[in-house]
């Protein structure tokens, strides 16, 4: 059966593309040769893409590269600060993980494997282990306001660390790793005096 | 494709920390970043600032460039966006690129591309109609006329000869309504052509 024009018009753009099936193709085809109408649509519709094909490349400013490339690299500059503040993190929470463990095993007679598991679970639990820590400061005699304070200080000025939006580091291991290395230092106070002791006795 | 493998072993250096491979990629796309940036706001300091941002943008962000498609595209797709992002600060009532399709659009070219300001009204249009010819800057004119949201994806697919799934993914569209926008937009920029008298004696 032969298409009409209210048929064949809204083909023909895919048509020109070559998005029609081979089928359809041959149909509006067979249209087009019978009709001067769609004809004429058709040429029209190509030149439209050819006319917007002809558009010319235009150019920007001969400053534009230098501005991108300075720009650009101040924006990778700007990336390696958090990228090496999460690394210093990560690695302070290590160590001071590594030194309470080394602190559990040398200091046996007061630090026993409770504390090397209080260790681990610093790693594991950040905020619990905060939590924990302050309470063992309170045992310790320590001023909790004192160690709040201190451990506030220390998280404000790892809020303070610039981390580019929309980069690959995102708060979060910041953040873990910050508190991590808040409750180590906060549980080695705790452990201190008790370590003093220790040794005091060892050495008496 | 050699243009794209280029690309490819481009993006690998500047992730391996060769500065002269950023210098090259931009090289390679400015141009078309910035034409289709200016064809889209209009004027050239806007087209420099948003291309700028987008060049910054990917640059940082090319550990997310996925190598399977055309690196081009992943640029216009960021581009596009950041052009999203300006023109819903400059005027943030005004959602050109992503307007629902019909929905009149306020964006009007600016000043910066030749011959944004010609003829409009069907009048003028009869008067240059005579001696019409089928020429770029008439194309720059009428295509600056037709509202973003149809001149982007005509651009993308006969400018850039990008193809409907590669423009979907740059406009973050689904296919039928890209192919809907490039109907539209075709058959408004046809009538145009009318309008200056091509289709009379031409064919």
């Amino acid at each position: 059966m032969n298409m009409d024009c209210d048929q064949a018009r809204p083909k023909l753009s895919d048509l020109l593309d070559g998005t029609l099936s081979a089928r359809a193709a041959a149909a509006v085809r067979a249209h087009l040769d019978s009709c001067a109408g769609c004809r004429r649509e058709k040429a029209l519709l190509g030149l439209v893409a050819q006319g917007v094909a002809l558009l010319p490349a235009r150019r920007p400013s001969a400053a534009f590269d230098a501005r991108v490339l300075a720009a650009a690299a101040a924006a990778r500059r700007e990336r390696v600060l958090p990228r090496a503040a999460v690394w210093l993190l990560h690695a302070a929470a290590g160590a001071t993980v590594l030194w309470m463990t080394a602190l559990a095993v040398f200091a046996r007679p007061r630090l026993g494997v409770a504390d090397a598991l209080a260790a681990l679970h610093v790693l594991l639990h950040p905020s619990a282990a905060l939590s924990a820590a302050q309470l063992r400061l309170a045992e310790a005699g320590l001023s909790v306001p004192e160690v709040l304070r201190a451990a506030r200080h220390a998280a404000s000025l790892v809020a303070r660390i610039h981390i580019v939006p929309g980069s690959a580091f995102d708060a979060l291991p910041l953040q873990l790793a910050a508190a991590a290395l808040i409750a180590g230092m906060a549980m080695a106070a705790a452990a201190r005096p008790r370590l003093d002791i220790a040794v005091s006795r060892r050495t008496r | 494709m050699n243009d794209n493998e280029d690309d490819r072993a481009a993006v690998r250096r500047a992730r391996d920390g060769d500065e002269s491979a950023y210098a090259e990629l931009l090289a390679r796309h400015r141009d078309r970043v910035f034409s289709f940036l200016l064809r889209l706001l209009g004027s050239s300091q806007d087209a420099e600032d948003v291309a700028q941002e987008a060049f910054v943008k990917a640059f940082s962000r090319l550990d997310s460039y996925d190598p399977a498609r055309p690196f081009i595209s992943w640029l216009f797709g960021i581009a596009h966006h950041a052009a999203l992002d300006h023109l819903r600060a400059r005027r943030p009532a005004a959602l050109s690129l992503d307007d629902p399709d019909g929905a009149p659009d306020p964006a009007d070219p600016g000043p910066d591309v030749p011959g944004a300001h010609g003829p409009r009204g069907a009048g003028s249009d009869a008067e240059a109609a005579a001696g019409a010819a089928l020429d770029a800057a008439l194309i720059e004119r009428l295509l600056a006329a037709l509202p973003p949201l149809y001149r982007e994806p005509l651009l993308l697919r006969y400018k850039e000869e990008l193809d409907i799934p590669e423009i979907s993914r740059v406009l973050s569209l689904p296919e039928g309504t890209v192919k809907v926008r490039l109907f539209r937009g075709r058959d408004m920029l046809k009538r145009k052509l009318e309008a200056y008298g091509f289709g009379e004696e031409n064919f």
